[in-house]
């Protein structure tokens, strides 16, 4: 038998796990090291086993992830998705479909401080749905615009999927940050212009609420703006290369944390909760990445990505037909999977296709990112949908029934980040480090 | 009254004291990175290997978790298909899945004892504060001792039914 058949071998062997029910970082275990030991004997497939787990979690990138995670966390528990909503409403509230404009606008601020697109969708289901149903919002627009909203928590920075991206591409977890940032602010504006053009048609869909002072306006900042300014901080100072991402998570974490203590919103239990949901998602992530790093080896060692590479390029086609066939194939397994387990998945096979087909890496972890949030949205296992309809109680069938303007939306924002590479990569060809 | 002591009663207290210290280790993380770049930009004065101590706390949090999260079944897993199959054979499932990551983490775990034998000869240490990762590789062989025992108990416990 070849490498290569070896190599796909282990591809069907680990998806065959995967779709029986097995934890993704098992099944990746466990088929990178059988492959490992068919291909090069057992001694070198125990030496991998021994070094890979210490060597790639032994990482001061991926030591991102946890303080991230701990900002998001004590974040979202501190009940700021209320603040944010209220003072989007009090801006904006006053226009056609302003309480649902106001949802997006919330949600991308929730997502700038959180960056978890189904914690979003849960914290903004509790806090915007009941307020926007008390102004006889449509239920189907209500509650889609919260799950389409919630979406933009891993394309705003900070990201846990850019930081897997980066982990498993070695591209700069900085220079993904920044190039998710002016897609993610081009999304909440296109979702607005989504609302408020199905207002305009159809006025009954969200009625405008009462009109606010502008000292109204100004007050409503009072709950914010602290965490706000931690972000335009946090993120400056990735920018600006004052700081390293990691260092960002660490003094995000810590400012979360004082600000949260300070304004008393954090007691004791809820510290507690968020270091201990910290500590789970960071385990999880651990097993992951081992189990990606060792099937990553096992397929170096047969080959099949370079293989896979010479068959793209003998095709002889466009490369811009095989990056829609990508853009597609992320659209359509967005919709079943977990957006983490899906990129730890794929990358291995796909990313050497970009390579070599000549696109920017850190424009296709933007778009490879959008595509996935799409996923989230469209039946049948749009993962926000779900979330949402348990934390407001809205059918699930009801929510996919208002999404699609939103997905629609969704596609003609991903055609412009493809076809104007420059949204993206603006921002991170001007930093400097 | 004190409640009867199993040794899997006995494994779960270990493991959720372990879990606990890998809290502290992230809070210890999140301090020591702050100050590094608050001694740094204010004062001029980084924290020596500030670096390495947090790829060496990253490790002990990996180690001190994996356990705790497997024990509350954290990890990801694809449940489309699954989701349609009688809950006799998600549990048989589960035996499956507890089986194959056990067996893997038989693996590793002498793996990384190896990889400390390995190093221990190299006298293997971090590059500015020359702090042996000998250590550092036997507690992560730790965490997939624990969770390997966790995966024991939640064997026995999906095959007598206990476990939902």
């Amino acid at each position: 038998m070849s490498p290569a058949l070896v190599g796909a071998l282990g591809v069907g062997l680990m998806l065959l796990m995967i779709f029986m029910g097995v934890w993704v970082g098992t099944a990746m275990l466990v088929a990178g090291f059988v492959g490992f030991i068919y291909l090069e004997g057992f001694p070198r497939a125990f030496t991998v086993l021994g070094t890979e787990p210490y060597s790639q979690i032994a990482s001061y990138v991926l030591a991102c992830v946890p303080l991230y995670i701990f900002m998001g966390i004590t974040v979202s528990l501190t009940g700021i998705a209320g603040d944010l909503y209220n003072t989007a409403n009090k801006w904006i509230g006053s226009v056609k479909g302003g309480l649902a404009i106001a949802t997006t606008m919330a949600c991308g601020a929730f997502s700038a401080i959180c960056g978890s697109s189904d914690a979003s969708a849960a914290a903004m289901g509790k806090v915007a749905y009941p307020e926007m149903m008390k102004f006889g919002y449509n239920q189907k627009l209500a509650s889609a615009c919260i799950a389409a909203g919630g979406t933009i928590g891993i394309l705003i920075p900070p990201s846990l999927g850019f930081i897997l991206y980066g982990l498993l591409t070695e591209q700069s977890i900085g220079k993904l940050y920044m190039a998710g940032f002016i897609p993610g602010i081009l999304e909440v504006i296109f979702y607005s212009i989504t609302i408020h053009l199905l207002c305009r048609i159809k006025p009954a869909l969200g009625p405008s609420a009462p009109k606010t002072l502008l000292r109204e306006k100004i007050y409503s900042l009072k709950g914010v703006w602290a965490m706000l300014i931690l972000f335009l901080f946090v993120i400056g100072g990735i920018y600006a290369g004052v700081f390293t991402p990691t260092e960002a998570g660490a003094l995000g974490a810590f400012g979360a944390l004082a600000i949260s203590f300070i304004s008393r919103r954090l007691t004791r239990s809820k510290f507690a909760q968020s270091i201990k949901d910290t500590t789970q998602i960071t385990a999880m992530i651990v097993l992951l990445i081992t189990g990606a790093f060792i099937f990553m080896r096992f397929l170096a060692v047969s080959r099949l990505p370079a293989m896979l590479s010479e068959f793209v390029i003998a095709l002889q086609v466009s490369k811009f037909v095989i990056l829609i066939c990508i853009i597609l194939f992320y659209i359509i397994i967005g919709c079943f999977w977990d957006i983490y387990a899906a990129m730890i998945l794929t990358l291995p096979l796909i990313f050497p296709v970009i390579q070599i087909s000549g696109f920017d890496p850190i424009w296709f972890g933007v778009i490879m990112v959008r595509c996935m949030e799409i996923g989230q949205i469209t039946p049948p296992f749009g993962l926000n949908v779900f979330v949402l309809s348990s934390s407001s109680n809205v059918p699930v069938k009801t929510i996919f029934g208002g999404v699609w303007p939103f997905v629609i939306s969704d596609l003609v924002h991903l055609t412009l980040l493809v076809l104007v590479p420059q949204i993206s990569l603006f921002l991170p060809n001007m930093m400097r480090h | 009254m004190l409640k009867k002591l199993t040794p899997a009663k006995i494994s779960m207290g270990v493991i959720e004291i372990v879990g606990f210290f890998s809290l502290v280790a992230i809070v210890i993380m999140m301090m020591l990175t702050t100050a590094d770049v608050i001694l740094r930009y204010i004062f001029d004065r980084p924290i020596l290997g500030s670096m390495e101590m947090t790829e060496l706390l990253m490790v002990s949090i990996a180690g001190l978790s994996l356990a705790w999260c497997t024990l509350k079944s954290g990890h990801i897993r694809v449940d489309i298909i699954t989701n349609m199959f009688s809950k006799k054979t998600n549990r048989t499932i589960d035996v499956v899945n507890y089986i194959l990551t056990g067996g893997i983490c038989a693996f590793i775990v002498p793996a990384l004892i190896n990889r400390y034998i390995e190093g221990e000869k190299l006298d293997l240490r971090t590059y500015v504060l020359h702090i042996p990762e000998g250590p550092f590789v036997l507690l992560l062989s730790f965490g997939y001792l624990l969770t390997f025992l966790v995966l024991i108990v939640k064997i026995v416990k999906s095959m007598s039914g206990e476990e939902k």
